[in-house]
């Protein structure tokens, strides 16, 4: 059942980023600051012309820090609204700031991000919960469980795995944003150390801090700002979806398309375009086995076949379907407000023929997916 | 169906809910072997974490206890261990956590 109704077209006019990785010497607002203004730059729009703004952060640095950061370019009394969605939390700021304008209320609005995450396993429960003496509460046991039920269903062996993160690590080598640039072969990705069998460490994307944000305008107001619709990319869907109870408690297994698939399917409804058209993809590679599963989810390879097209090389910067092309999460870390919006970042560049030796050959349509505790996915199609 | 305290049927938004007793045998589903462990987890490292299914089909996910991590393996049967565990409060804060062990 639809249940949106877009209106305008809305358009990514800046795109900026703080880089990722460690930086003690940084708060989170700095991080997030740095990501505004190198957006609002990107995009020739002034601080002061910006209606309304999103803030992407999940773990707790006092109140109000969208409010507190953006206090820092000058005091405008717009609305600034704080977003925690979970590993989605940029991306739902995302999603709100194009709904915001598509329904017609705003011209233009800020969508950013950042995160400081902490070092070790994440845990998405409360410190008092059961699930944390339970034994189940460990983001990587749970990508490690999907693992070997894939390996079972599918006969993928450990390398196919592993080619996720030497891609990974070989687009990250070529931007300078990302945290972690060496390259590695898959025997080094292999024989790193188990963090949860089947998954070795560098098949997990690192503990991260960084920022990103985006401008958004409406189509019908590009001109009022001055800007270079040469440059302004579309936003062709919007979708963003929460768990749709399958029954079965604890789902650990090698296909789940409940979970993103339905964001996906509105997606594709939305823009008026299939898989087929898809050109780049970015997707929630937070594990090796995430970003095989999540492309399955997405249409762009039948269930089961990621793993194989990977060591095919399809998803590569040359393939047919380059995934992750800026290193996604292996490569960039995971700060969760600021991914889903770095996802963004990554796809404009893309589209606008930017990214320099990371450059895909002429891409037209990307996709976005990140996903989050409470089985949430945002998909969003973006085309030049 | 839904394992675990619930108000409303999660699928279908009933009030309607009748406790029933699952089966405590089941077969592994998928398992893990956590090296790092959790933040609060307050057992051994490392520890095998398994999804057991149940003929219901209810999947519940435990800490495996007496299995050797070579004899895992996807399909094996399981059943439920009732075992105490401290909490970090203290020895008086025992819980009683449900876990699988083979058949």
């Amino acid at each position: 059942m639809t249940q949106f109704r877009a209106g305008r077209d809305v358009y990514v006019v800046g795109v900026g980023l703080h880089s990722f990785g460690r930086f003690p010497e940084q708060s989170l607002s700095d991080l997030a600051r740095d990501a505004v203004v190198d957006a609002l730059r990107d995009s020739g729009v002034p601080w002061t012309a910006i209606p309304v703004a999103y803030f992407g952060h999940v773990y707790y640095h006092g109140m109000s820090v969208g409010e507190t950061t953006l206090a820092q370019l000058g005091l405008t009394g717009v609305p600034i609204i704080n977003v925690e969605n979970a590993c989605s939390s940029g991306s739902t700021a995302f999603w709100q700031a194009y709904w915001g304008i598509t329904s017609g209320v705003f011209d233009m609005a800020l969508a950013f991000g950042a995160e400081k995450v902490p070092g070790g396993p994440v845990t998405v429960t409360a410190e008092n919960s059961p699930a944390r003496y339970v034994g189940g509460d460990h983001m990587m046991a749970g990508y490690a469980l999907r693992m070997t039920r894939y390996m079972e269903e599918t006969g993928a062996p450990p390398s196919a795995f592993a080619q996720v993160t030497v891609k990974a690590r070989q687009n990250a080598s070529m931007n300078p944003y990302a945290h972690r640039k060496d390259t590695y072969s898959v025997e080094d990705v292999l024989n790193s150390r188990l963090i949860a069998d089947p998954l070795t460490l560098y098949q997990c994307c690192p503990t991260s801090e960084g920022g990103a944000a985006a401008v958004l305008c409406a189509g019908d107001a590009l001109d009022a700002y001055g800007i270079d619709r040469g440059r302004a990319i579309r936003i062709a869907a919007a979708a963003l979806t929460s768990g749709n109870y399958n029954g079965r408690g604890s789902d650990h297994s090698a296909f789940s398309p409940y979970r993103t698939e339905p964001a996906a399917l509105q997606a594709y409804e939305m823009a008026g375009i299939g898989p087929e058209d898809v050109d780049i993809v970015q997707v929630h590679d937070a594990a090796t086995i995430g970003e095989l599963q999540q492309v399955e989810a997405l249409h762009i390879f039948p269930y089961g076949e990621a793993w194989q097209a990977t060591v095919e090389g399809r998803t590569a910067l040359t393939g047919d379907v380059p995934v992750n092309t800026d290193g996604g999460l292996l490569a960039m870390g995971h700060p969760f407000g600021a991914t889903g919006i770095r996802q963004v970042h990554e796809t404009v560049t893309q589209l606008r023929g930017e990214a320099g030796p990371r450059q895909v050959e002429n891409p037209r349509v990307g996709v976005a997916q990140c996903s989050g505790a409470g089985d949430v996915t945002t998909v969003h199609i973006l085309t030049r | 169906m839904v394992f675990g305290p619930a108000t409303f049927c999660q699928s279908c938004a009933s009030p309607r809910l009748e406790q029933i007793e699952l089966a405590p045998d089941g077969i592994l589903y998928s398992y893990t072997i956590v090296r790092v462990p959790p933040s609060g987890w307050p057992g051994p490292v490392p520890y095998v974490l398994g999804e057991v299914e149940l003929p219901e089909g209810p999947h519940v996910l435990a800490e495996v206890i007496e299995c050797s991590h070579d004899a895992l393996r996807v399909g094996m049967p399981m059943t439920l261990a009732l075992r105490p565990v401290a909490m970090p409060e203290g020895p008086d804060s025992e819980r009683v956590v449900y876990k699988w062990r083979p058949i």
